[in-house]
């Protein structure tokens, strides 16, 4: 059984989560310069300029529910996806708390969602154990590629 | 402000140039060959009689809505002190106008459009797009459905603030 390098994830309100191990690609050592975009849902309500891109910023951890405050610990983790298999790769950027773990996954830690928030359903593609606890697997495609 | 110069823009200029406007801080564009023209805020009569509108602005023989909004597109019950101009925007649904803190030209050759991520919406189609401009990101306003949007809100059925009418998320 092989292993597979993925970035472990905090998110305020000791939330966890993973993306693979290409998926993340920079953590933003300063808060970037945000403009905010008219009627956007609460969660995702900026963008900022990266690289030429324009990165929108979603706050996974007030779309499950936890408060707006972002406290001291917060960055600004720039993803990369592709939205079906051959298309070319899209970006976006999650709120995160801390520095990510790089952690070494196999088969054998595939678990089940936690159960709450039941929106994990909504976000994650696959779940695996690590240390006791459940760790969703981000699907950035839906994230950021759909009105959640 | 500018307001001559915004509204004597050659017809052949219309579509290569937005009107910026500001909001409360936020910037906004919208296609020129929208604008109809900038007056100033004290041509604005303003009455309760047209739903949310906060008032009408004259135009031959017609009267347009005028809509004091927030920098979410929010329609306001008042209009606060920073407001100065008066866009009146022209579109299949009717006329409109809304008043806004400045407003500028922007030649489209300055701006590099974007999509709207998928996760922040565009369902409602407000928006078009999005523009890169000097370095900072900005929304690209559909006049077609701000229009249609607003002018919904002339009613009397429409005055009650507790409606919203771009629709809280």
């Amino acid at each position: 059984m092989s292993d597979s390098n993925a970035w472990m994830i905090g998110l305020r309100g000791d939330h966890r989560a993973a993306v693979g191990e290409f998926e993340l690609v920079h953590v933003l050592p300063d808060a970037p310069a945000l403009n905010p975009v008219v009627k956007a849902p609460r969660h995702c309500r900026q963008v900022f300029l990266w690289q030429g891109r324009v990165l929108p910023v979603f706050d996974l951890a007030l779309w499950l529910g936890e408060d707006a405050d972002e406290g001291n610990d917060a960055h600004v983790g720039v993803f990369r996806y592709r939205p079906e298999p051959g298309a070319s790769l899209h970006y976006g950027s999650l709120i995160i708390a801390g520095a990510p773990r790089q952690v070494l996954v196999n088969d054998s830690q595939a678990c089940n969602l936690p159960e709450a928030p039941d929106s994990w359903r909504t976000l994650a593609s696959a779940c695996f154990d690590y240390g006791g606890r459940p760790v969703p697997i981000l699907n950035l495609a839906r994230i950021f590629g759909t009105l959640l | 402000m500018e307001f001559e110069a915004l509204n004597e823009i050659r017809e052949a200029d219309l579509s290569a140039r937005s009107a910026e406007i500001v909001v409360d801080g936020q910037s906004l564009l919208i296609g020129h060959i929208h604008i109809h023209s900038v007056e100033p805020i004290l041509d604005v009569r303003m009455s309760s009689e047209h739903g949310r509108a906060i008032g009408t602005i004259e135009l031959g023989e017609e009267q347009w809505p005028v809509f004091a909004i927030d920098g979410d597109l929010n329609i306001l019950a008042s209009v606060p002190a920073t407001r100065r101009a008066c866009v009146q925007l022209k579109s299949e649904h009717g006329g409109i106008a809304l008043l806004c803190d400045e407003v500028r030209v922007i030649n489209n050759e300055t701006l590099t459009m974007v999509p709207v991520p998928g996760c922040m919406g565009g369902e409602d189609g407000l928006m078009d797009s999005l523009a890169v401009m000097n370095g900072k990101v900005t929304c690209v306003l559909s006049a077609e459905r701000l229009s249609l949007m607003l002018r919904s809100q002339t009613t009397v059925d429409a005055a009650p603030a507790a409606s919203h009418a771009a629709g809280e998320r």
